[in-house]
């Protein structure tokens, strides 16, 4: 039907030449119109679709733009760039539209590995469109010019170079004359607004669609490797067109939104109980960073920390005194053990850490000073807040306990840690507030999990312990147990409820099970 | 039909270029839906959701990031890395906000033949499942995790040799990866529907 079509106009001349504008007076649109008949319009326009429909596959907010860095990152940002200048290229330089376009179908067919999968099939078709367009686009024969057969033959080369790849198959060839007849490859005149409606209609069909017909053409060379279907559709790309067949097998989407719906509930339930804990978590970190900081305050002020120290166990003493109504009463026997504790702690752990007594919890345990003997295994952070129902260890598996000096990037270059090494710990009702810093924001992620196991050389650095005693026992019965020779250890080990400030754990294998992560910020 | 006549026309170049590009793309795009072709993903801006049956990794490290919401405000995220990681069962899920549209892709549902992902970094929001970790380090600062990748100095990190996590459930805004083997690849636009 268009064997007629043999291009005349001369390949340079379409920006010389405004062609009919160059009249009588034409409306904007007319002028637009001519415009856009001397140059590959439609695959240039494309072709910066696909660019900018690859851009925002990666980048799926509109209004907050960010560039990737890294390797990946420059693929997804520098192809997308290209497309969109190849468009603008081939647009203004209608000459070289060979190699606008084969660099165009190059690209786009790459952006199927390097940018979301092609920007999720619908970049990649457009811009495959936008190509072929580019390569095929051809000036209209101008009845008043002289035919130029030879810009022809020049061009022979590279276009007949993609050709030697891949045998024609049949059923592309029914494919792309079907895609031919509706795209405008005819050029007479009358029928310019209709093209520009078909193409149009086209592109949008591509945009919503990802192509229909280039992707069904696409599918065909390869047939032969699936069984055969009149809809082959690896990717699942076609289900709304295959939609028959595709029905037949169980599609994710029911059993997907089953899922959905299911943990929904237990999403929703997981939201209450976790927003719970942040509420109490809150609270209870604010305190507990705030001693933090009472405590540490660095190795320069140690008469400054004792006294500030000495002058806490007073008010320590006092307040468990105040606390009388919630303990029993202050006897001699708790005084007693509490001195029993003191002793004892001094004895294992010398006098790098500090034990008070009463307040918020029964037993609190502190590092304030900066006398531990130096270990420089990890580099140690800002604390965690640990928070656990118990903490439970085979006594066998107690490696030892002491005070270590490491090195941390906050609160100074180093400071004192307790050391805890055991051969395994579990620790049940596990809570883990993390803190960092982004722009002067605090933010980190709280962990809840069902429990937390360590295996192997586990060794836990701790900073502070404040705990209870167990339910149902009281100093005296502490006080026993320390005169019968239990180490305090295993006394601290033994307490409930503790909040311990976490700076670091290692050990050879650990289960967090049920674990729920989740992002906090001021 | 010869060449010649092939290139006279605008339809004859039209097939010229299109038919060896809709055979690559066709090869191409069977060997990514078998795993035989790996592709490269970067997504950021939006939060989605994924989902495993079940995760392994070596290489993990963990620590604070951020990441910019629809305002174009900060927030923190939990930036985690994995060198090599195997997913079975993927789902990842994007849903267009106030709109009854998504993209929902699955890949490595044949447990033989798992999802393989090289140089993952996944800044994340939310994470659940149960872990197991060997050789782990958790508190460490986060300008020494032992992977190529590392956070700032002052913050909270953890790392480990090797990472497994069964029933991953995880929201995410933004992921990358270098090298993604996504077999039995299936990619479709939803009605909304997520993984989880």
């Amino acid at each position: 039907m268009s064997d007629e079509n043999i291009p005349t106009g001369p390949e340079e001349t379409p920006e010389s030449s405004p062609g009919p504008a160059s009249g009588a007076p034409v409306t904007r649109r007319r002028r637009f119109a001519a415009w856009r008949r001397e140059r590959p319009f439609w695959g240039g326009t494309l072709a910066i679709l696909s660019g900018v429909v690859l851009w925002f596959s990666g980048r799926l907010e509109l209004d907050n733009l960010e560039i990737q860095l890294g390797i990946e990152g420059m693929q997804s940002t520098l192809l997308p760039v290209a497309l969109v200048l190849l468009g603008a290229l081939v647009m203004t330089q209608p000459q070289f539209r060979v190699f606008y376009g084969v660099i165009t179908l190059a690209i786009s067919v790459y952006s199927l590995l390097g940018v979301n999968l092609g920007g999720f099939g619908v970049g990649m078709v457009l811009g495959v469109v936008g190509g072929i367009l580019a390569v095929s686009w051809m000036p209209r024969p101008a009845a008043d010019e002289a035919a130029d057969e030879h810009a022809e033959s020049v061009e022979e080369p590279p276009a007949s170079e993609p050709a030697a790849g891949t045998p024609a198959d049949p059923r592309v060839e029914g494919e792309e004359v079907g895609l031919a007849e509706i795209l405008p490859f005819d050029d007479e005149p009358a029928r310019g607004p209709r093209h520009a409606a078909v193409i149009a209609a086209v592109a949008v069909l591509a945009l919503g669609g990802t192509g229909t017909t280039a992707v069904e053409a696409a599918a065909a060379p390869t047939s032969q490797v699936r069984a055969a279907s009149s809809c082959w559709d690896p990717l699942g790309w076609l289900e709304w067109i295959c939609g028959s067949d595709e029905d037949a097998e169980p599609t994710p989407s029911p059993t997907g939104s089953e899922d959905a719906g299911t943990d929904e509930d237990g999403g929703a339930q997981d939201g209450d109980t976790s927003s719970g804990d942040d509420e109490s978590g809150d609270g209870a970190a604010d305190g507990g960073t705030s001693a933090a900081g009472d405590d540490g305050e660095g190795p320069g002020g140690d008469d400054a920390d004792g006294a500030g120290t000495d002058g806490k166990d007073g008010a320590g003493k006092d307040a468990e005194d105040a606390d009388e109504k919630d303990e029993d009463a202050d006897t001699p026997a708790e005084e007693e053990a509490q001195e029993e504790v003191e002793k004892e702690f001094a004895l294992e752990l010398g006098p790098c850490a500090r034990i008070t007594f009463g307040g918020e919890y029964d037993i609190n345990v502190s590092l304030p000073g900066d006398c531990g003997k130096r270990e420089d295994a990890h580099v140690f952070s800002r604390d965690g807040d640990l928070e656990t129902r118990d903490l439970q260890l085979p006594l066998t598996g107690l490696n030892g306990i002491d005070v270590v000096n490491v090195p941390v990037t906050n609160d100074g270059p180093r400071r004192d840690a307790l050391r805890i090494s055991v051969d395994s710990v579990k620790v049940p009702g596990f809570w883990l507030k993390t803190y960092a810093e982004n722009n002067g924001t605090l933010g980190g992620t709280v962990t809840n999990a069902g429990y937390v196991s360590m295996e192997g050389d586990a060794q836990m650095y701790i900073s502070s312990i404040h705990a209870n005693l167990p339910d149902g026992e009281d100093w005296a019965e502490l006080g026993e147990k320390i005169a019968a020779g239990a180490s305090p250890v295993e006394m601290l080990l033994g307490l409930t409820d503790a909040r311990i400030g976490l700076m670091g754990a290692t050990s050879d294998k650990q289960v967090w099970s049920e674990f729920r992560e989740q992002v906090w910020e001021d | 039909m010869k060449l010649s006549a092939l290139t006279r026309t605008r339809r004859g170049r039209a097939m010229l270029a299109a038919v060896p590009t809709v055979a690559v793309i066709g090869v191409l795009m069977g060997g990514v839906a078998q795993g035989a072709v790996p592709v490269s993903m970067a997504i950021s801006g939006q939060q989605f959701k994924i989902a495993a049956d079940s995760l392994e990794g070596t290489g993990f490290s963990q620590y604070a990031g951020e990441a910019k919401d629809a305002d174009g405000k900060s927030h923190p995220v939990a930036i985690a890395n994995i060198k090599d990681a195997t997913l079975h069962n993927l789902c990842q899920s994007v849903k267009v906000p106030g709109m009854p549209l998504g993209l929902l892709i699955s890949a490595g549902t044949n447990p033989k033949n798992p999802v393989k992902a090289t140089d993952l970094q996944i800044g994340m929001s939310d994470l659940r499942g149960t872990a197991q970790f060997n050789q782990i380090r958790i508190g460490v600062d986060a300008s020494t995790v032992n992977t190529k990748e590392h956070g700032s100095k002052g913050d909270f990190a953890m790392d480990s040799d090797a990472i497994s996590i069964d029933d991953l459930k995880q929201v995410s805004s933004s992921t990358s990866a270098a090298v993604f083997k996504l077999t039995d690849l299936h990619l479709k636009i939803s009605d909304g529907t997520e993984c989880f």
